[in-house]
């Protein structure tokens, strides 16, 4: 793999994180911070706690960055530490009483807090539709689509074949197609398999 | 050309990686059948969709720093509000059941169990008052003795934390969860508000034999 001007210049950046230079995580974290939202996204789709959950993540990442042996590791490491939150998340979500009423949390989201009604309306549908995939095609799919990764970098993110990437990306646009269509059913989704 | 190879072939167009083979491709299938032309507007259109929706849920990733003024500091612009949510969820966890305990004049006080004298502060061995944590064991153990506590939840619910100063460990903020108990004469629901914004209450009776 050829190594870009850009990729040297980052992985400076990784190093000098590694060695615990704040500027140098700040710097890490905005440049990943979208696309570990993404991850968080697919692995548990309720967005009332991603800003929470992104701070969890943000905080792990200056506590253990200097365990990370490899640079080059970085993105499959922090993508690992988003999934870890986002199911013990998930967990402990099961786990906890069912409030009655959620109007009794008065607590704007933060979606609420930046997006208009009919913008919201539509996040909210195809973040509902996005929830009906099977977890393994979620987050290839919001990757490739809220990023624009390639397949290469969503394969090593991964640790999955290029291959299969591509095909869980388009397998899942065309449930989602079949989802929106069918108001919430699709045979795609039941016929699904771990490819 | 298969469905499954048609997916492939309309996944790779709206990914935009594709070479002038996969378009030529697509051109010769569609004039056996131009509906693919509106499939490949269709998916366009809804692609964008998903591409607009996916940067609205996810730009609250802005919002989240791990540093911001000073280097020591990793609480982000929106740990406040964060920190807010988590409170409101608890209490809202807490208030799920709507019903207002009016214990404020009508307390009755559960008699102690025993009459040990636990107004004493404790002293370590050098007469000096101890440390908080003592104070707090003191009131539980206290308001277990009296019945007042069952006792505090394993559970703490983290607020905030940040690098300590010294750059040694964490400073972290926290709520710890007691559950106490009182006996009221009754118990009131809230129903809603009177014009005037102030809540109107109905006196509240769980169905018999349910602790709620």
């Amino acid at each position: 793999m050829n190594q870009q001007p850009g990729d040297r210049q980052g992985d400076r950046v990784v190093a000098a994180a590694l060695e615990g230079d704040r500027e140098a995580i700040d710097a890490l974290w905005r440049l990943h911070r979208r696309w570990i939202a993404a991850v968080l996204l697919a692995h548990k789709p309720a967005m009332d706690d991603l800003d929470d959950l992104l701070q969890e993540v943000a905080m792990t990442m200056v506590a253990k960055i200097h365990t990370l042996r490899e640079e080059r590791n970085l993105r499959a490491w922090l993508r690992t530490v988003a999934v870890n939150v986002a199911r013990a998340s998930a967990r402990s979500a099961r786990s906890r009483p069912v409030t009655p009423s959620a109007e009794l949390d008065s607590t704007p989201s933060p979606l609420r807090l930046h997006t208009g009604e009919m913008e919201r309306d539509e996040t909210t549908r195809i973040m509902e539709l996005i929830a009906q995939l099977p977890e393994n095609y979620r987050e290839p799919l919001v990757l490739r689509a809220l990023h624009g990764m390639r397949s290469r970098q969503i394969a090593e993110i991964m640790n999955i074949p290029e291959a299969t990437v591509d095909t869980r990306v388009a397998r899942a646009r065309r449930m989602l197609l079949e989802l929106s269509e069918n108001g919430g059913a699709t045979s795609a989704v039941d016929g699904a398999v771990s490819s | 050309m298969n469905s499954t190879e048609q997916d492939m072939l309309l996944s790779d167009l709206l990914d935009g990686e594709t070479i002038e083979r996969e378009w030529a491709q697509w051109s010769a299938a569609a004039e056996t059948d131009p509906a693919l032309w509106r499939r490949l507007a269709e998916a366009q259109r809804d692609e964008l969709a998903l591409v607009r929706s996916l940067n609205r849920a996810s730009s609250i990733a802005d919002a989240v720093e791990v540093s911001s003024q000073s280097d020591v500091e990793i609480i982000t612009t929106s740990t406040e509000f964060g920190a807010r949510r988590s409170v409101w969820s608890w209490t809202g966890w807490a208030m799920a059941a709507t019903l207002m305990l009016v214990a404020a004049v009508w307390k009755l006080q559960i008699p102690p169990a025993n009459n040990t004298n636990t107004s004493q502060p404790i002293v370590n061995t050098a007469g000096i008052a101890s440390a908080p944590e003592d104070y707090f064991k003191q009131y539980l153990e206290t308001g277990k003795r009296d019945g007042t506590v069952i006792g505090e939840l394993p559970a703490r619910i983290v607020l905030e934390a940040r690098p300590a100063e010294n750059g040694i460990g964490y400073d972290v903020t926290f709520l710890r969860q007691i559950q106490e108990r009182t006996r009221v004469p009754d118990l009131y629901q809230v129903v809603g508000e009177d014009d005037r914004g102030r809540a109107q209450l109905v006196s509240y009776e769980p169905p018999a034999g349910n602790p709620m």
